[in-house]
């Protein structure tokens, strides 16, 4: 049977499992889905449901607050080079990169946020530094 | 790192993130925050430009600018493109 999101926040489950239904904030509303499956990117974990639509965690109804996330630090290199070269390969294929929720989307936020705090640390240890 | 240390941490994270306005970018912002972002790559290379012993990261940064360029081209024909079209592109 498949659990709905008000069942798992009450008895505390999170994330959601697959197959589960999530309700998540879309544009101009609410929507659900079927989750496919729960997955880490570069700084928070995305939610891709079974249509193919990528969901970051936080906008999904139910979530903790604040949300898990990754530091920069934790990314590999091997990592960040394999989400550059999914964005380089998604941009040669012509795809749209503002289609919401879409994967290209979806990385593409992660890949922004994730620059701005990898950068943004090395700023912030270079200002403390004497 | 205590448990309440760890939450502290992870709000000021998001509100970090938030202000700079990187948890939810809007469609039409989508340009400008990776002018931005580019600018913190350029501004970290020029660093390492004046250092002789960061190769690696040098390579590195120098390839993450390299995507974040791609990136810009690429918005920037999507926009002309639905701006021929006239149309509005799907799931928006």
């Amino acid at each position: 049977m498949m659990r709905t999101v008000k069942q798992q926040t009450a008895g505390a489950l999170w994330p959601p499992e697959g197959g589960d239904i999530v309700t998540f904030q879309s544009f101009g509303g609410f929507s659900s889905g079927v989750l496919k499956e729960v997955r880490w990117g570069l700084v928070w974990r995305d939610f891709v449901l079974d249509d193919g639509r990528v969901i970051p965690e936080h906008k999904i109804v139910g979530c903790p607050e604040p949300p898990a996330w990754r530091s920069p630090d934790a990314v590999s290199q091997e990592e960040r080079e394999e989400a550059e070269g999914r964005l380089a390969s998604m941009a040669e294929d012509g795809l749209d990169p503002r289609s919401r929720e879409q994967p290209f989307w979806a990385e593409l936020n992660q890949y922004l946020a994730y620059t701005y705090l990898r950068f943004k640390n090395r700023t912030a240890q270079a200002n403390v530094q004497p | 790192m205590t448990r309440t240390d760890e939450d502290a941490e992870k709000q000021q994270l998001w509100r970090s993130l938030s202000e700079a306005g990187l948890v939810d970018i809007t469609l039409d912002d989508f340009p400008e925050r990776v002018k931005e972002a580019k600018h913190a790559v350029m501004g970290r290379l020029s660093e390492l430009l004046e250092m002789s012993n960061q190769l690696q990261e040098r390579r590195s940064v120098a390839h993450s600018l390299g995507t974040l360029r791609k990136l810009e081209a690429t918005l920037r024909d999507a926009a002309v493109s639905q701006g021929e079209s006239g149309s509005e592109t799907p799931g928006r």
